[in-house]
């Protein structure tokens, strides 16, 4: 489902990712660790596309991201859901216009996309926030309005970069159980965190980043 | 549609954010939008006049005194072939000189015993084919036939009216273009400025697998929403001069249509200067 191939990135001379190769199979759930700064940011904008390898071959289902072309993009993203590390929410949408946009670009008819809202938020625990804005909110709760927009389109690939960084211990437990269930439906999940107690006893493979080389 | 009622929402929630400065805007435009309605008014005013005015008028053929009923009855049919011409009426001599004591006075006339004037064809060309050039040339051609003693046509102010008419015509266009142009500038300036303003959520957007087009469509909307919002200012502003020049009769067609064509000039002018504005930008 996510393949790469000797893929290095570079940023202003530097390289960022070295020869990274793996693969995740479809349906796998696994993480990505390393110290901060050495590149899981990078590896997973590769994965959606917002940035581009200088060599090396990335795969991500049926699309070779080095020869896409600009008009296949928004159908690849439209498959892969993000939890961006930074967000990424729009300041002026309320918490249910921030998650209905996943659908609304995918087409989905609005009385549809008003139920799969609902049920996602009551998913990831914000049902009483919909009408905030994300401005009026904490980070944890932030978070999970952008947990709740990466996971509301079934996405193929769910990506998540340091989902739990802004949350408790015991939130953090309940963020992994949503993500456990969008795995249980099939989809293939891919964690970036710095945080062990994530993977530990979990029983899926972990890749480990250092330098802008790979290591699992 | 239900997407479109999206887009429409989305466009309107981005106009009101900014409504001072937005009605501002469309007060402009709605002002060049004003010019250019009562300008077309005025032309066509004027243009259909003057092909009122000439509609009677045409052009005298004189006939030879040697042709017989037989040869002025072919002379006729030929002359009506002509594709400038709308009709020929045959004037007989007998009929010119009557019409002719008419308008000198019997008396004037007496002292004649021979009807000196010749029988003659009197044409009215079709709408359209007044100005002075194609009637010389309508003429020339007609002179030419067989049978024709002369043509006469009142080539001076029938050319003085037509050209005076088509100088404000040129005119009027040229002041109703620059405005149009200037019209999508402001609405494609418009529409980059609030595009710029949302960049930051339109790379959201893309990320999240928009495409192009759903993120332009709300612009355009927005340009539409503009142009006509502009239109319908300078549709009521145009109705409401005519009616005072009018001063409070009924207006004449002529007078009323552009009231209409206004709202959706100024929303085809609002798509042209959104496409302007986000249809070639790179997203
Ligand atoms: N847009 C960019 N321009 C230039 N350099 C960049 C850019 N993005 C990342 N980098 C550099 O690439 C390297 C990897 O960054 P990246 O964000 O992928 O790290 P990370 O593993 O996600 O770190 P963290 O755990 O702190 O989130 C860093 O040295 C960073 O400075
Ligand atoms: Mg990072």
């Amino acid at each position: 489902m996510i393949k790469f191939d000797n893929v290095v990135k570079y940023y202003d001379g530097q390289p960022a990712l070295n020869n990274v190769s793996f693969h995740l199979e479809k349906g796998e759930m696994a993480f990505l660790t390393g110290p901060s700064g050495s590149g899981k940011t990078t590896l997973l904008r590769l994965i959606y596309r917002d940035e581009v390898a200088e060599s090396g071959r990335i795969i991500i289902a049926d699309w070779d991201l080095l020869k896409l072309t600009g008009a296949s993009i928004p159908y690849l993203r439209r498959n892969v859901g993000v939890v961006f590390q930074d967000f990424k929410l729009l300041p002026e949408r309320t918490v249910r216009e921030n998650v209905e946009l996943t659908l609304r670009i995918q087409g989905v008819p609005s009385e549809e996309a008003r139920e799969r809202v609902t049920s996602t938020l009551k998913l990831v625990g914000l049902r009483h926030k919909s009408d905030a804005l994300p401005t009026q909110l904490s980070g944890g709760e932030q978070q999970r309005v952008v947990i709740a927009r990466a996971v509301i389109g079934n996405p193929a690939v769910l990506l998540a970069d340091e989902p739990t960084g802004n949350l408790d211990p015991e939130t953090s437990k309940e963020i992994m159980d949503v993500f456990k269930a969008v795995h249980a439906k099939g989809a293939t999940v891919f964690i970036a965190t710095h945080d062990p107690a994530l993977f530990e006893h979990s029983g899926c493979r972990v890749f480990r980043l250092n330098h802008g080389g790979i290591s699992s | 549609m239900r997407i479109l009622s999206f887009h429409i929402r989305t466009a309107l929630s981005n106009m009101f954010r900014n409504i001072g400065i937005n009605l501002l805007t469309i007060f402009s435009i709605s002002v060049g939008l004003f010019l250019i309605a009562i300008t077309t008014v005025t032309v066509n005013t004027l243009n259909s006049a003057v092909s009122e005015w000439t509609e009677g008028f045409g052009l005298v053929v004189y006939l030879m005194d040697s042709l017989d009923d037989e040869s002025i009855k072919a002379l006729k049919a030929e002359v009506e072939n002509e594709p400038e011409v709308k009709d020929a009426r045959f004037i007989s001599r007998e009929t010119a000189m009557s019409r002719l004591k008419k308008v000198l006075g019997e008396a004037t006339l007496d002292g004649l015993d021979e009807n000196p004037l010749p029988n003659s064809l009197e044409i009215s060309l079709r709408q359209g084919n007044v100005q002075p050039e194609k009637v010389r040339e309508v003429a020339a051609r007609l002179k030419r036939l067989e049978g024709v003693e002369g043509v006469q046509f009142g080539e001076k102010w029938v050319g003085v009216l037509a050209n005076a008419a088509r100088r404000f015509t040129l005119f009027g266009s040229a002041l109703g273009i620059s405005l149009t142009v200037g019209i999508i500038f402001i609405l494609s300036n418009t529409i980059k400025v609030l595009f710029y303003r949302r960049s930051n959520e339109i790379k959201i957007l893309k990320l999240l697998g928009a495409t192009s087009w759903f993120i332009r469509i709300p612009f355009l909307v927005e340009g539409v929403l503009f142009g006509s919002a502009a239109g319908l200012l300078a549709s009521g502003a145009s109705y409401g001069a005519a009616y005072w020049l009018g001063s409070g009769h009924a207006l004449p067609p002529n007078l009323v249509w552009p009231t209409h064509a206004v709202i959706l000039f100024g929303g085809a002018l609002g798509i042209i200067g959104s496409l302007l504005a986000v249809g070639r930008i790179r997203l």
